[in-house]
């Protein structure tokens, strides 16, 4: 009975040892692949001045590495910002606006993301300037559009701890109605914006990665075109429907046309789907 | 103890163990390449991938074939699980490769061989085995042509020349893509069309471009233009162009999933070839041509800008030059020092320029050391006129320079102050507005995170402290409801200790000696005290200490201080007694 147990132990261990190894040698590779692709990336920018074919070409294996880091499962915001600044560096701006906001779901409000992508925008060729709407919406409910998602989350916290106190207070004959309006005003604003929020990341996003698209009147090449110029890389859409092998989407002027599905790529984090 | 079959079983256990637990580490390293398909049209391309089994690591073969254009597309790491499930038993298996895929395209007829493909991984040389394709010579067609045509048949290096691509057909039919082999290696070479028309996306050499429309009389017709502007003289042929797409052959009748037939139209993969056309691209004439003639080409226009134009002997001035109407913006204009003469100062380093279409734009800070210098000469540029085939030259205007006296330094000069007091002479650093911000690093990239607004909503933190507040609300609530002695007494229990502290806190200030303030301060919480907790009326407890006080603030009575304080404490341990009323 005893050699038994002795049997099943070291049976168990064998087992835990080789798995805790496998599992090792994952995070050793992921370790590996993060540092070929920041070597990459500094040789493409020492090669940039001097060597620009050069340069691109380890721009190219830097986003390799990152992909390959983060199809091992490894998903952060740095990981898709460092893919974005080696996307930009290649001149691939829709493939970096995409990896930008990619990083921004991970991090939202981080002022260098933010800032790169802002930037990437401007390069667009595109242009598309927003429509007179959305601006109005974006200085009435700046708060909306300014805050950091985890910064409304603790107003709202801080708000609702306010309100229930003053109400306590209110029960022991100190009312504070002022700071009690308050709160309750302020916790409404900072719910109704979550809600938005959590209504928008159910809402699908994308950015034109291919060089440039044609945006049709419908599904199909058939359709006449809804524009006299291609929609070149990096501009965003919201999409509104998805038919086989086209989407219809909103472009950044608040207009719907139909884009074939290979020139676009859906923001999501972890997969790279097309 | 063990019998001699239970330790062989045992040891054979364990070595099975030891091998299968190793087993997940070694796996044999593999390299196999796959063509998409062994025989196609010239004009399509085909896809050649190359897996990498047994490890992850990246490859990136270096792989040229004689008569085929090769694209890397980039590799990836590809993982794939089968299970297999043999009378019950389920195994599944896990295998990882790194694939890696090229786009090839060929550029004539015939049969092609790709070479067998060496990398070294880990130390192991491996190798792919050599793989053939057979490339099908495109056939003409009555109902389809493909035309290439350049505008001019000689042009000058430098000069645009247009080359149109129109296809004609006469008969329905879908996915058109053209390949125009060796359009892009012809250097100023475009594939946007020159001409915005009504849009018909066709794909060129893998790209899409916009077509318009261009029927004839018999057939329907799509036209674009492609700019190129040759940089080296010599003979551009475009051989070997074919247009690929599916034309319609009938109809089928097919049975539909009710059973209903239905007609459907039938394609066929039709692959036609085009024309080779060629232009000639000539030189620069060396007859008449001037010694300062740098390559510049086209249709010049020079013009000069400076600001300040009244400096001191060392001053900056930023000169501008603006170039219009270059051929080639990309031609190196010469050093300014050559250009402008004697008596200017100009730094080594320079811009390369900025770009605007035809234009450029040079900026260049000069000083001026000679105070004989009254203005910026004329810059002169000799420059080839393609359209009339002979050199001219374009000169800027002059730009008159107001050379002030020299200025002697003072102290407060060196201390960034002027006469009139205002702060000058200091460098304001503006931030710059372009360029991205550096790559992110360290251990943070390997930590993995959830999207915010998840962590958000799945956070049980977040809920909790959403649900506490109301939660100890709703508590306190029926607390007092239900229990309203219990609050009225606790509460009041509160105010009252801490009214009292107030009256003992009087009474301490009053001790060294009992002034009217201290007094009246005193008997002013009294009366609140008394007021608040509803001991109006029954006051006979306190009333003696009351009535000395009374006669020491109103009656102007003298009383000894230390009868005052006695009656002031008497008052405070009297009420410390009384049970509370009401709050």
């Amino acid at each position: 009975m005893f050699r038994k147990y002795v049997l099943l132990t070291i049976s168990a261990l064998v087992f835990f040892i080789a798995v805790f190894s496998l599992s090792a040698q994952t995070s050793v590779d992921a370790g590996e692949l993060l540092l070929k692709a920041e070597t990459a990336f500094s040789e493409g920018n020492e090669l940039l001045q001097t060597n620009p074919e050069l340069s691109k070409e380890k721009y190219r294996a830097a986003v390799l590495y990152y992909n390959s880091i983060i199809e091992s499962g490894i998903v952060n915001a740095s990981l898709y910002y460092n893919m974005a600044n080696s996307y930009y560096r290649l001149d691939e701006l829709g493939q970096a606006v995409l990896n930008y906001r990619r990083a921004l779901l991970y991090a939202p409000g981080d002022p260098q993301i933010e800032y790169n992508l802002n930037f990437a925008r401007e390069k667009q060729k595109n242009g598309f300037t927003r429509n007179t709407e959305h601006e109005i919406f974006h200085i009435l409910f700046f708060w909306h559009y300014m805050l950091p998602l985890m910064w409304k989350a603790v107003l709202l916290i801080a708000a609702n701890f306010i309100f229930w106190g003053m109400l306590i207070m209110k029960r022991l004959g100190r009312p504070f109605l002022w700071m009690a309006v308050l709160s309750a005003f302020l916790g409404l604003l900072m719910a109704g914006s979550l809600y938005l929020e959590l209504r928008e990341s159910n809402t699908l996003y994308g950015v034109i990665t291919s060089d440039s698209t044609i945006g049709r009147m419908g599904d199909s090449r058939s359709y006449e075109s809804s524009y006299d110029l291609p929609l070149y890389q990096g501009v965003e859409i919201r999409i509104e429907q998805q038919r086989a092998g086209w989407i219809l989407a909103e472009l950044p002027n608040g207009e719907l046309t139909w884009l074939e599905e290979k020139d676009c790529s859906v923001i999501e984090g972890r997969s790279e789907r097309k | 103890m063990l019998s001699e079959t239970g330790k062989h079983r045992m040891i054979l256990t364990l070595l099975l163990l030891i091998l299968s637990s190793a087993g997940l580490f070694a796996q044999a390293i593999s390299l196999t390449a796959e063509l998409e398909q062994r025989e196609i049209w010239l004009g399509d391309s085909l896809q050649l991938t190359l897996y990498l089994k047994g490890s992850e690591e990246a490859i990136k073969p270096e792989l040229f074939i004689p008569g085929l254009s090769v694209e890397p597309l980039g590799g990836t790491v590809r993982s794939s699980r089968s299970i297999t499930n043999i009378n019950g038993k389920v195994t599944e298996k896990v295998s990882e490769a790194y694939v890696y895929a090229y786009n090839l395209t060929p550029r004539h007829p015939g049969r092609f061989t790709v070479p067998p493909i060496t990398v070294t991984i880990e130390g192991q040389h491996l190798s792919t085995e050599a793989l053939m394709l057979n490339v099908l010579e495109p056939e003409t067609s009555d109902d389809f042509s493909l035309e290439l045509y350049f505008e001019e048949d000689d042009t000058y290096i430098d000069e645009e020349c247009r080359l149109r691509v129109s296809f004609f057909y006469s008969t329905s039919l879908r996915s058109l893509s053209i390949m125009i082999p060796g359009l892009e290696s012809i250097p100023g070479g475009s594939l946007q069309p020159t001409e915005k028309t009504e849009s018909y996306e066709i794909t060129v050499n893998g790209k899409p471009v916009i077509f318009g429309r261009d029927d004839r009389a018999d057939v329907a017709g799509l036209t674009a233009y492609f700019s190129v502007r040759p940089e080296q003289s010599g003979m551009i042929r475009l051989e070997d162009s074919t247009a690929s797409f599916e034309s319609a052959a009938g109809v089928q009748r097919v049975r539909d999933f009710f059973g209903r037939i239905q007609e459907q139209e039938v394609f066929d993969r039709q692959v036609i070839p085009a024309e080779d056309v060629s232009l000639h691209v000539l030189p620069f004439p060396r007859e008449e041509q001037p010694e300062d003639f740098f390559g510049l080409s086209g249709d010049i226009r020079l013009e000069v800008t400076a600001e300040p134009v009244q400096v001191h002997l060392g001053d900056p001035i930023t000169l501008k030059l603006y170039i219009s109407g270059m051929n080639n913006t990309g031609v190196e204009i010469p050093d300014l020092s050559a250009l402008l003469g004697n008596g200017f100062d100009i730094p080594d380093t320079r811009s390369s320029g900025k770009v605007e279409g035809r234009n450029k734009t040079i900026t260049q800070t000069v000083r001026i050391d000679n105070t004989a210098v009254q203005k910026i000469p004329e810059i002169t540029f000799s420059y080839f006129d393609p359209e009339s085939g002979t050199y001219k030259t374009s000169s800027s205007n002059a730009v008159p320079v107001d050379i002030l006296e020299t200025q002697v330094l003072t102290e407060a000069d060196l201390e960034g102050g002027s006469e009139d007091g205002d702060s000058v002479g200091k460098i304001l650093i503006g931030k710059k507005r372009d360029g991205i911000y550096y790559n992110y690093a360290g251990g943070k990239l390997l930590e993995s995170q959830n999207i915010m607004m998840e962590e958000l909503i799945s956070s049980p933190l977040i809920k909790i402290l959403l649900l506490i507040p109301p939660f100890i609300f709703i508590s306190f609530w029926v607390y007092t409801v239900l229990l309203p002695k219990g609050r009225l007494s606790s509460l009041a229990r509160l105010d009252r200790s801490k009214a009292l502290r107030t009256l003992k806190r009087r009474i301490s200030k009053a001790d060294i000696s009992v002034s009217d303030q201290n007094l009246k301060d005193f008997n002013r919480n009294l009366i609140e005290f008394l007021k608040h907790f509803g001991l109006d009326d029954d006051q006979a407890v306190i009333q003696t200490e009351r009535e000395i006080i009374n006669r020491a603030i109103y009656g102007g009575a003298e009383i000894p201080g230390v009868d005052l304080l006695s009656a002031m404490r008497r008052i405070v341990e009297l009420l410390d007694k009384k049970e509370p009323q009401n709050v």
